[in-house]
């Protein structure tokens, strides 16, 4: 059988996929949830009805962004999962979802809150510390994916070859 | 072998009118909740959202969501070339 070697596309359709569900989780928990911080919240702080309704409408505009991330994720995956040249690696898929997921974090961290100032993780006293910590969870969410997709390189084995080729039964974890 | 239809055929009239009364119990229930939460419905048109809507517009509507495009837009560039790693 001929081994699968073109990584690239789980990769790219796990950084798509992790983008968008590791911005949900930051819609969902730090926005909604916990109301820690709303997408400018610092350029109008939510204190009233209007800047809160000004503020849904800006989440809503992200979740929007972190939906069509996913979208797009999901269709590259569905595209590399017809390709034969396309090795079916669990840990290089996971390992993209959390460089996916801490390249935005990392990249927003720096961009949103730090540069810009449109918002801050919990706004406060500590506000830098919270801050600095959401970007360094990203750095080792990018260092984890990384490492994930290092050890995914020795997985060769195509989707379905587990199926076809009865000596696969897992795929190689060596 | 008649007897047992229509001992069978009691049993589903049976069944169904149980399905239908719990579907009745359960339909009176969700209109009654949605009638006394009618006070909590959101409102789409009233003074505040119109304010809201407005502040969106005037606070430069294309530089924010510019603004807010960045990360993703990024993180799209990045995926969009590790698409060509290990390619033949």
């Amino acid at each position: 059988m001929k081994k699968a070697t073109h990584h690239g596309a789980v990769i790219s359709s796990g950084i798509l996929l992790g983008t968008g569900l590791g911005g949900f989780i930051d819609g969902i928990v730090l926005h909604q949830i916990l109301q820690w911080h709303n997408m400018l919240s610092s350029v109008r702080p939510p204190i009233d009805l209007v800047s809160m309704k000004y503020n849904m409408v800006w989440d809503g505009l992200f979740h929007l962004f972190t939906w069509i991330m996913t979208a797009a994720g999901l269709a590259r995956l569905w595209s590399a999962g017809l390709r034969p040249d396309v090795p079916w690696s669990t840990r290089t898929f996971v390992g993209s979802l959390f460089l996916g997921w801490g390249l935005f974090n990392a990249i927003e961290g720096v961009i949103d809150h730090q540069i810009l100032g449109l918002h801050h993780v919990r706004p406060g006293e500590a506000q830098l510390a919270w801050d600095l910590g959401f970007i360094a969870s990203g750095i080792l969410m990018i260092a984890a994916g990384l490492a994930a997709i290092r050890k995914g390189r020795a997985d060769t084995a195509p989707r379905g070859a587990f199926l076809t080729e009865p000596s696969l039964n897992r795929p190689s974890h060596a | 072998m008649a007897e047992l239809a229509i001992t069978s055929q009691r049993m589903m009239n049976r069944r169904t009118r149980k399905i239908a009364a719990r579907a009745a119990v359960w339909t009176s229930g969700i209109l009654a909740a949605l009638t006394a939460a009618g006070a909590a419905w959101a409102c789409p048109n009233c003074p505040a959202a119109r304010a809201a809507r407005q502040q969106v517009c005037d606070d430069g509507l294309a530089q924010n969501l510019a603004i807010a495009l960045v990360p993703f837009l990024l993180v799209g560039l990045v995926s969009a070339w590790a698409e060509r790693i290990g390619k033949a």
